[in-house]
């Protein structure tokens, strides 16, 4: 089987066989962590289809000495980032009382709630990014800090941080 | 050993899933642990959570939701792959805008002259000059700009056609 930096040189080259290859091998992975990380599963699909669009229109300028996986969560938790900014922006607009609340946010969302994403959905984003990576992912230190372009001592203290915030919320629930 | 560096062992562990007493690092701990409540009390949340986690996987990515992402990649590689075109649209841009020029001067020319005509008596002429001569200029620009940017619409609709259909 061919590795997932093989696959990526042939992508470059514009083999879209090898592109199917890696959306395969990798789309489960990263739905997974984009509904963890974003805690809507409709948001995911749209963001894993964007992912990969990333991923095509970035494969040419694809550094060959990375690994794989690190860019592709990269990726992926830049465009969930992007979606909290989003909808930050209209939590906002609806606390101004410019739009009328229609829709509950993720974490006013308590009958479908299970309990796991509910605490992680308190968690502050850059800690659950981390958190999901290390614990759901099993990425180590050196593929978090390369996929979020960050030093591995901030991993780290991501990590522990958000331990210590999770545990915070046990005792007050 | 501290109870911070205890602390510390034991997230990595639950990070690692290496939370079990047959885990070497949790060996490693034993005799800490099994004096001290607060670790203790550590390692108790950190399994409790665990077990949490353990409880929920999200569904899996329906088969239908990859199918659209290979295919919309695979557009979206086709359209990188096709050619770049950009460098021939910037000159088709730029004939455009210097095609127009001679209409735009023109068009220009006539307002500077009506203009000049009227305030011909209350400003001296240097700065009528100017005034014309900005006023052509940036006009120019302009307009050359607009129509130039056609072929550049263009050839970016035709690329964002390829990748999203």
């Amino acid at each position: 089987m061919e590795s997932d930096e093989e696959l990526m040189q042939a992508v470059a080259r514009g083999d879209e066989r090898a592109l199917a290859d890696l959306v395969e091998r990798y789309a489960a992975r990263i739905h997974a962590f984009l509904t963890r990380v974003v805690g809507d599963r409709d948001d995911a699909d749209d963001l894993l289809q964007d992912t990969w669009m990333r991923v095509a229109r970035g494969a040419r300028g694809f550094d060959a000495t990375r690994r794989v996986r690190p860019w592709l969560y990269g990726i992926a938790t830049n465009l969930a980032r992007d979606l909290h900014r989003r909808r930050a922006v209209r939590v906002r607009a609806l606390q101004e009382g410019s739009l009328e609340a229609s829709q509950p946010q993720p974490s006013q969302r308590p009958a479908e709630r299970i309990d796991m994403r509910a605490r992680l959905e308190r968690l502050p984003e850059r800690l659950r990014e981390v958190l999901v990576m290390r614990y759901f992912d099993g990425l180590d230190e050196a593929e978090m800090a390369d996929a979020l372009g960050i030093p591995r001592g901030t991993v780290k203290s991501r990590l522990h941080g958000a331990l210590r915030a999770l545990r915070e919320n046990w005792e007050t629930t | 050993m501290s109870c911070d560096t205890v602390q510390e062992r034991l997230d990595e562990c639950a990070l690692a899933r290496a939370l079990d007493p047959s885990d070497v690092a949790m060996g490693e701990l034993r005799s800490h642990l099994e004096a001290c409540e607060a670790c203790g009390a550590h390692l108790a949340f950190l399994r409790a959570l665990r077990a949490e986690f353990a409880l929920e996987q999200p569904a899996p990515v329906r088969a239908s939701v990859v199918a659209t992402a290979q295919q919309r990649a695979a557009r979206a590689l086709r359209a990188r792959e096709a050619p770049r075109g950009f460098g021939r649209e910037l000159i088709a841009a730029l004939a455009v805008a210097v095609l127009a020029l001679p209409l735009v001067v023109a068009q220009a020319y006539f307002v500077v002259e009506s203009g000049a005509w009227l305030l011909a008596s209350w400003v001296p002429e240097p700065i009528l000059i100017a005034l014309g001569v900005s006023y052509l200029g940036s006009f120019a620009l302009g307009v050359g700009a607009l129509y130039g940017s056609i072929p550049l619409v263009v050839a970016w609709r035709r690329r964002a056609l390829t990748e999203w259909t």
